[in-house]
């Protein structure tokens, strides 16, 4: 382990909220998964998600002294997170980075009165337990995984490549990240309990 | 509304391709039960989770170096840290992430460095004749045991998989399968939160029962939903995607409709494939200028855009120039044995029915990242090769250089004789022009003496004659007999030409030849020696005489080299004006090329 991983999240906050850059580096790099799946949470077009998430720290490196000491570091980046995809579903551009379907949109104010209700809740996806479930994926799935998320395949392209319909290949997709969500939920029970 | 059904909607919502009825029918079921919709979201971060996890640039143990980099403090993480931490010391207004899905957006503002990072190729060459495919040896046992071919794989293997894995304390219960999967969705026994299944057990009990959607059958194609306009603009499948341009004997156009006969001029649609038959073979061309060519037997069963081009080549052989693609949309091609991302380069990917032989992929020109089965990534770069095949690590070869093509940009002009004009009769629109009337025969004892000329360094097998020939055109006005010659000479190369053209003085020498007879003809085209008329013997003739019995180079001189390696060639003007724009020096072209052609070429740089 390094710097990264042994430094209580507090003292990089502290340092970094007293100008320590170095720490606030480290701090991004703790939060970067969390806050990318997050921004997907909030149905941030896929092609932005990085280019939003840089904001996000942007705006929590100028914004640290406003902390709240008695709230989860955690849930006040994701309020920023939030002010921030709030900000651009206000500008009228032709090109955003927002995904501005009706489920896209009911999806992202669902996800505010979530975080309201539930504070200090952990969002999105851990990087760790997604790997440790991964390993557990049926070879075939896990192929069907890695054609469509490391090659960029459509479900079209992917059934034309494993010789099945198109449907097939989606519900395939969809029961293997059922399997992931479930397992990522039970590992997150175990180490909550 | 069946849970299958709720499972399609979010599946097609999560690849961006509701259909605007889809897109009310899923809101509905949200608004309905907002636990829904809390699945959804948390899809939604699981899906950037896989992204992160699988992106193409990692290995087979993506998400562990992934993790692991970011306890490191290396990679991806430390560069966006970085980024971020530089941005804040400039103070100046954010700048785009040089992340590979920031650079998939069209119309986006690039970073250089994003480019040099990316190692986009350069520039987009024509290539030689396919050599023969070599079965590498047998090698050490793989590390994963694979199927021969995973499109043969029958349900009853997969389910073996199932068994043996399941076997296995570890491994995650899964729903149980049936074997008519394929052909309609079915209710599943789902494991897992038992509070999200009864949830939606419930609400499809609210819901007033619809008949389910007829399946389709099993081998047939389902017409895509209509896709709803988003941010990011959708490809239908009715859009044409490339311009059959070039159809040499029995080709068809694989489609819904079946089988068709391929025509030229005729668009090639996302949804279609093609078949060429015994000594055919078929080229299209894509709005960004990608070329590629399918040779004789071989299927190309898929041609997709989506997120950049997509090929699932079953068998044969499949050769592309492909123009600079984006990073973030590199054009891959799926064959059975391997995969190969190609952003920008000329290249040749062989695919054998028999997995032993497997997939042979042929860079001639830039970088393409081959992945064979077991995951195993090889980088192939110019001038190599490498095989995927059952039983056989994949390894990179180097490629014999057979063809090598140098343009007028590849020269570097010494003195003052020579200079660089535009040219849209030359190959490449530019050429090397002399533009002094002179005539330097009789004048000139030897070559070192000429401080002036042009100068190319290139890459050559050793041991391995070379045919030279030399693209060029005369622009004297009159007496273009004699102003047309250059000298070659191959400093460390041995060159053998007819004996009339070594008995001239300013040309003996085993490293030198002239190329000569330009004035004969208008416009360019290629000479391999002294083209003057010759009689049966060989001797050199005046234009015109009635004894000539054909042109001098009818046998092109050849070159060849003692060592591999770099290897220069000079070029000197004898008589002048004259233009050059390519020399090709090739070890199968034994007769005169085209006037047009500028002739496949492993450039050999």
């Amino acid at each position: 382990m390094n710097a990264a991983d042994e430094t209580p999240l507090e003292a990089l906050v502290d340092r970094s909220r007293r100008g320590d850059l170095d720490a606030f580096s480290l701090l991004v790099r703790r939060l970067h998964g969390e806050v990318r799946g997050f921004l997907a949470m909030l149905a941030v077009a896929p092609d932005w998600i990085d280019d939003v998430a840089q904001e996000v720290f942007i705006e929590v490196y100028r914004s640290l002294d406003k902390v709240e000491a008695d709230r989860p570091f955690g849930k006040w980046v994701r309020g920023v997170a939030r002010n921030v995809v709030r900000r651009h579903g206000e500008r009228q551009s032709r090109e955003s980075k927002l995904r501005q379907d009706a489920v896209s949109v009911y999806l992202r104010r669902r996800r505010e009165e979530v975080e309201a209700a539930a504070p200090g809740e952990p969002a999105g996806t851990s990087l760790d337990a997604l790997k440790h479930c991964l390993e557990r994926v049926p070879d075939h799935l896990r192929r069907l995984l890695d054609l469509h998320y490391a090659e960029q395949l459509t479900s079209a392209a992917i059934a034309q490549v494993v010789n099945r319909s198109a449907d097939a290949v989606r519900m395939s997709l969809m029961r293997t990240r059922t399997l992931l969500l479930d397992c990522i939920q039970s590992r997150r029970e175990g180490a909550v309990s | 509304m069946t849970t299958p059904e709720l499972e399609r909607l979010i599946a097609a919502y999560l690849e961006n391709r509701l259909s605007p009825q889809d897109e009310a029918a899923l809101l509905d079921q949200l608004k309905a039960d907002p636990r829904v919709a809390d699945e959804l979201a948390r899809l939604l971060s699981l899906d950037e989770g896989l992204r992160e996890a699988l992106s193409p640039e990692a290995s087979e143990e993506a998400l562990a170096r992934a993790v692991a980099d970011r306890l490191a403090g290396k990679g991806k993480t430390e560069r966006f840290a970085a980024l971020v931490v530089n941005q804040l010391k400039s103070n100046e207004p954010a700048p785009r992430p040089r992340t590979r899905r920031s650079l998939r957006r069209p119309g986006t503002e690039l970073n250089p460095a994003a480019w040099i990072i990316a190692a986009v190729a350069a520039a987009v060459l024509l290539v030689a004749i396919v050599s023969s495919i070599q079965s590498p040896p047998d090698s050490a046992p793989r590390r994963r045991e694979e199927p021969q071919n995973a499109r043969t794989k029958t349900d009853s293997e997969i389910a073996e998989i199932e068994r043996k894995r399941q076997g296995s304390a570890h491994v995650l219960p899964l729903p149980p399968k049936d074997p008519a999967d394929d052909e309609k969705p079915k209710k599943e026994i789902r494991k897992g939160p038992e509070e999200i299944e009864r949830n939606i057990r419930e609400e499809v009990a609210k819901k007033p029962q619809t008949p389910p959607p007829a399946a389709p059958p099993q081998e047939t194609p389902v017409p895509p939903p209509q896709e709803k306009p988003s941010s990011k603009p959708e490809i239908l499948t009715q859009v044409a995607v490339a311009q059959i341009v070039d159809v040499v004997g029995d080709v068809s156009v694989l489609g819904r409709e079946g089988r068709t006969p391929a025509k030229a001029g005729v668009d090639l649609l996302a949804s279609q494939g093609l078949q060429t038959g015994a000594s055919a073979k078929i080229a299209i061309l894509f709005p960004d200028k990608t070329r590629v060519e399918l040779g004789a037997d071989t299927i190309l069963d898929s041609v997709a855009v989506d997120s950049g081009k997509r090929f699932g080549l079953t068998k044969g052989l499949l050769y592309a120039v492909v123009s600079p693609q984006p990073k973030d949309k590199p054009m891959i091609v799926v064959a059975p044995q391997g995969t190969s991302t190609v952003v920008g380069t000329t290249l040749r990917i062989v695919v054998d029915p028999d997995p032993k032989k497997g997939t042979r992929l042929d860079v001639v020109e830039g970088k393409v990242d081959f992945k064979d089965l077991a995951g195993k990534t090889v980088r192939v770069e110019s001038g190599h090769y490498a095989v995927a095949a059952v039983g056989t690590e994949t390894i990179l070869r180097t490629l014999p250089i057979e063809e090598i093509l140098l343009t007028a940009k590849d020269a570097k002009r010494e003195g003052g004789d020579w200079r660089v004009v535009k040219d849209d009769k030359a190959a490449t629109g530019s050429a090397l022009e002399c533009p002094t009337v002179m005539n330097r025969f009789g004048q000139v004892l030897a070559l070192e003496q000429l401080a002036t000329r042009l100068t190319f360094t290139f890459t050559a097998d050793a041991d391995r004659d070379y045919g030279v020939w030399v693209r060029g055109a005369c622009t004297a006005a009159e007496a273009r007999e004699f102003h047309d010659c250059v000298v070659v000479q191959f400093p460390g190369g041995k060159v053998t030409k007819p004996p009339a053209a070594d008995r001239e003085l300013i040309y003996r020498g085993s490293d030198r030849s002239p190329i000569n007879g330009y004035g004969a003809r208008n416009g360019y085209w290629w000479i391999g020696g002294n083209a003057d008329p010759v009689d049966a013997k060989g001797e050199l003739l005046p234009l015109g005489s009635p004894e000539a019995v054909a042109l001098g180079d009818a046998a092109p001189i050849t070159v060849r080299f003692s060592r591999p390696g770099v290897q220069t060639l000079r070029i000197y003007a004898m008589e002048t004006p004259m233009r050059i724009d390519a020399v090709w020096m090739s070890s199968s072209q034994k007769t005169r090329p085209d006037d047009a052609t500028l002739g496949p070429g492993n450039r050999g740089k």
